[in-house]
């Protein structure tokens, strides 16, 4: 799922990201724009 | 005897559990994780208040706070930008969550460990990238 985001330059992100790992799903990922990664 | 005694009492067990326990937790797109609703209230509190205390929670810098629920296999970022603490029930704000425990799915049935083939049918939009893309998504 991609979402445009609401600040900066209004870049496209995941919201929601399946990480792989030898063609097989090992983790749901849910982000958001702003935080402090 | 006994292990029969001991296996219907499991059974019985089993057969109390609300089928959405049993069944895990679920992914709805980017606003609920399970009963956490992270838009309408994406705090460390409301965190808390689904999957209990976290089984770790470290201040990682001034503004980010790490926290994990093992027994979940849930790992949540929080932050604050505000100078008020990011480990804070009601400051600590919602980054990114990353979700590997084995009983998680998403709304559209898709579970850790299923295909690639799989991801495909279920999210016919989906876009592939490198796992860079996802950037500190797993530094939590």
């Amino acid at each position: 799922m991609t979402r445009r985001s609401p600040v900066g330059a209004g870049e496209s992100y995941p919201g929601l990201l399946a990480t792989m790992r030898d063609g097989r799903v090992r983790a749901l990922v849910v982000r958001y724009p702003a935080g402090g990664d | 005897m006994k292990l029969v005694l001991a296996l219907t009492l499991v059974a019985a067990a089993l057969a109390a559990l609300p089928a959405a326990a049993a069944a895990g937790p679920v992914v709805h797109g980017d606003w609920r994780l399970g009963g956490y609703r992270v838009k309408a209230d994406g705090t460390l509190g409301g965190a808390r208040a689904e999957f209990g205390r976290p089984s770790r929670l470290v201040r990682t810098s001034a503004v980010t706070c790490a926290a994990a629920w093992r027994p979940v296999g849930l790992r949540i970022g929080f932050y604050n930008l505000g100078g008020l603490d990011p480990c804070g029930r009601r400051t600590g704000r919602f980054s990114h969550a990353v979700a590997a425990g084995e009983r998680w799915r998403t709304n559209r049935d898709l579970w850790i460990g299923d295909s690639a083939r799989r991801v495909q049918r279920l999210y016919p939009n989906a876009e592939y990238g490198p796992t860079a893309r996802a950037g500190g998504a797993g530094g939590s």
